[in-house]
Formats: structure tokens, sequence, C-alpha cells
């Protein structure tokens, strides 16, 4: 088998199942040369997984065509996999990544009807936030393991990592936090009827078009403010992650206490991520210097609180 | 049912719900000037807005799962109109794709807020798509 048709998986997410529903393959150390390690709908024992994980194995390999078959199994498992703490926890962190953003660009892309991206995005926000409060999770690991493109859908994946991360650290309720990783994965989807033009736009934005982008927190709340499984404070995170404390936000320009805490928080993080992440007009910021930015603002943008929760998160990852 | 009000009453509800936006002093002048610059029109033209300041009673319903609105009547400021919308000052904050009523001394109109704007405490500015299209005088009347 060509390696040019073949993904790594990682052995942690597999769980022993009568059948699985691809082949697998290995490569052995010191070679180059993959071979068929178990044909798919052949039994896989937890003494065949042992056995590999006894022989320094971590990756197993399948063909690049099944990777939408792997998604779907790993989705089923996540309750499994998350929790094994056998396994290491970045290993758990970068899958869990891969799932959320992978689901995330598949419904995004197919633009999926509201109600699944939203059943969707509180199981992974549900997943998200009980593996968060289990683990001690460091800004440092995590943010190693997160894709920092300017993709809606990876941006939101990594806003909800980072706001369930902030929310733990300001002592929310673990509830909280999964609603929390729910509104933050939701909290750009108007931007999925912005043009596709201006979300990849690699100079500046016009008047018009930097209107026409300041729509898109209207835009989600009008899709998502009629689903009965959304709470006020998750509708609020999707509608107010632009304002800023001084009024001069959008859409509604207010001020302080009139935006809830949970889009403050969304705010702190939705502007770190797209600092520091790649963007079509500009490279990613280093993160030291992105604080630096974010905090000439504090208290006329961010919630100085938070904003010093996250800043302090972030350096005690830097010093270890 | 409110669609039964008549003039008479819906004058009497709105001499007689307080209203409670509290205009900037820099927004009172910009209140004062009524009519449209474009033309003396006794008709709408397309996409043409009409400034006119008259006080009104909102009664909101239809209010969103995660939002629910106590029933009743608020006073409200309306503030310019076109055929098929209408901008109206408000003391709170309300939600796109809320519903209510507004009823003017001429005439009781159903909406959909599509936008709101923060002008001051207590004053947000709404911006209403309504029901069916209206011609001028209905409103004016
Ligand atoms: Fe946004």
């Amino acid at each position: 088998m060509s390696d040019k048709k073949l993904i790594p998986i990682s052995l942690a997410t597999l769980e022993p199942s009568d059948a699985l529903a691809w082949d697998l393959y290995l490569l052995p150390r010191d070679s180059n040369q993959y071979i068929l390690y178990r044909a798919s709908n052949y039994p896989i024992t937890s003494s065949d997984l042992e056995k590999l994980v006894a022989s320094g194995i971590t990756r197993l390999y399948i063909s690049r065509e099944q990777r939408a078959s792997y998604q779907q199994y790993l989705r089923d498992n996540a309750d499994a996999w998350l929790n094994n703490s056998a396994v290491p926890l970045p290993e758990r962190m970068e899958t869990l990544n891969q799932v959320v953003t992978g689901s995330l660009s598949e419904s995004f892309r197919k633009k999926e009807a509201v109600e699944r991206v939203v059943g969707q995005s509180s199981t992974f926000g549900r997943q998200t936030a009980a593996f968060f409060a289990a683990e001690p999770i460091l800004f440092e690991d995590l943010v190693r393991v997160l894709q920092h493109d300017y993709t809606t859908f990876a941006h939101s994946a990594n806003v909800c990592f980072y706001s369930v991360l902030l929310a733990k650290h300001l002592g929310f309720s673990g509830d909280d936090l999964a609603q929390i990783a729910t509104g933050a994965l939701l909290h750009d989807l108007g931007k999925l009827e912005i043009d596709p033009r201006l979300l990849v736009k690699d100079n500046r934005l016009t008047e018009a078009e930097t209107r026409e982008m300041q729509k898109h927190p209207t835009l989600g709340f009008r899709r998502l403010c009629r689903q009965d499984d959304l709470t006020a404070a998750q509708l609020l995170m999707v509608y107010q992650h632009h304002e800023r404390l001084d009024g001069g936000g959008y859409p509604v320009g207010l001020t302080n206490d009139e935006i809830h805490p949970w889009a403050k928080l969304c705010s702190v993080v939705d502007v770190f991520d797209a600092l520091t992440s790649d963007r079509p007009y500009r490279t990613a910021i280093a993160d030291d210097i992105a604080l630096g930015i974010m905090h000439r603002d504090a208290n006329t943008a961010f919630d100085s609180e938070m904003l010093t929760c996250w800043t302090r998160l972030i350096s005690t990852s830097d010093a270890n | 049912m409110l669609d039964t009000i008549d003039l008479d009453q819906r004058r009497q509800l709105i001499e007689r719900i307080p209203c409670r936006v509290r205009v900037p002093d820099d927004w009172q002048r910009s209140l004062e000037a009524e009519g449209c610059a474009a033309s003396q029109a006794n008709e709408f033209r397309a996409g043409m807005r009409y400034r006119v300041v008259r006080r009104a009673v909102v009664q909101l319903y239809g209010s969103l799962p995660a939002f629910p609105r106590p029933e009743g009547y608020t006073g409200a400021i309306v503030q310019d109109f076109s055929r098929h919308g209408m901008g109206v000052l408000y003391h709170e904050q309300l939600f796109p794709e809320e519903r209510l009523r507004v009823l003017l001394p001429s005439i009781s109109v159903e909406a959909t807020v599509i936008r709101c704007r923060r002008v001051a405490q207590s004053c947000y500015q709404l911006g209403l798509v309504l029901d069916r299209d209206y011609r001028l005088r209905e409103l004016l009347a």
C-alpha cells in the first residue's frame, strides 16, 4: 500500500471490537514499508491492542478514503477514548481537536440543518467540558494541538477549547462549562451566511465589506434564536461576542454590565485566537505580543479580570 | 382582542401608558425635524424614509423561547417609517426576530425586529420590518 493513500490514527482511539470497518496497517520500526495488520471485519481484541502498546506502537494507519468512517467511529466512541487515562493527555487532546474540527468542517460545508449543528455542538460541548474538568489541561499542551488557520470551523473549535479552559480557571461550574463550550462552537455560525470571498480576502476590507462582515453575530443569532435547546446565555455569546465594554462594539453597542459575562469571556479568547492564527491578510502574532495588544484594550474592550486570568494561564504555561 | 381596539381606545392607551425612553439631548433636536428631505410627496417612493415623531404604544408578543417577555403595553417613540419599515425608540434592548405590535393613533401595525442599536441608557433604536406594505397616509392619518 502506498503511504500517500494512508493516514495515521491513534491506537488509543480503538476499542476492542468484533469488527472495525477499515483495514488496519502497521509501520514496523526501522521500516518504511506498511504492512496489513488486520483486515476489516476481523475482530480486534484487548490483548491484540495490549500487545501493540507493549511493542511501542502508538499509531496504526487506514486508507485515506476511510477517513469519514473513522471520524464517525471517533464521534460514537468519544466518551471511551477521552476518559482512557492510559493514553497520554496531549494525544487525547489532539484527537478531540481532530474530531471537533473534522465534524464542524463537514457540517459547516454541507450547510446542515441548524438542529443538527446545534445537536452535534451540544455533544462536543458536553464531552469537551467533562474532559477539561477532569484533566489538568495546560494552555501550552492545548495550543500545540490546535490548528491555527482562518477557517471558521478551526477557529470555532479553538474558541471552544480556550473558552472552557478560561471558564474553568474563572471557577465556572461543570454544567456551565458544557454550555459555554457549545455556545463557543456556535459563536461564529453567522459567518456561514457571509460571502465566502470576504472571509478569505487577503487585504483590508472596504467599509461596505466591513459592514457586511459585522452582520455575522446578528445572522447567527437569527438562525439559532428559536432553538429551545439553547439558553439565553449561549445565544448571547453568539450575539454579543463583538461588543466592547466602552460601547464601541457591534451589533448593539452595549456597555459594561449590559454585556453577558459569557459573551465577554468569548470575546477575550476569540480575539486571542484571531491574533495568534494565520489570517489571509497577515501571519500569526506571537502569544505575548497578542496579549500586549489586548491589554491596551483592558477595560475598554475586554473585561480586565478575565483578560488577567487568561494572561496568567498563558504565562504559567510559558514559564513551564 | 387588540385588532378590535378602535381609534379612541388607541389614543387613550397612548396617553395613559408611560414612555420610559430617555432621549439624549443631542438626539432631541434631530427628532424635531419632520418630513422627508427628498420631496413633499404624499406617498412613499421606493426606499424613501419619512421622518416623523409620534408617541406610540408597543405590545410584545411571540417572544423567543430564551427571552420571555411580560405581557402588557409599553410606551415608545416612532422616529421614522418607510413603506415596509419603521424606526422606533424603545427603553430597552429587543432582539432580532422578536415580534411586536405598534399602536399609533392612526393605526396598529405588526412588525418584527431586525436590528437594535443602543443610543444611550434607556434609549435603543429598533429597526422594524412591517408585516405588510403601508401607504404613507395610513400611517400619518
Ligand atoms: Fe465573530
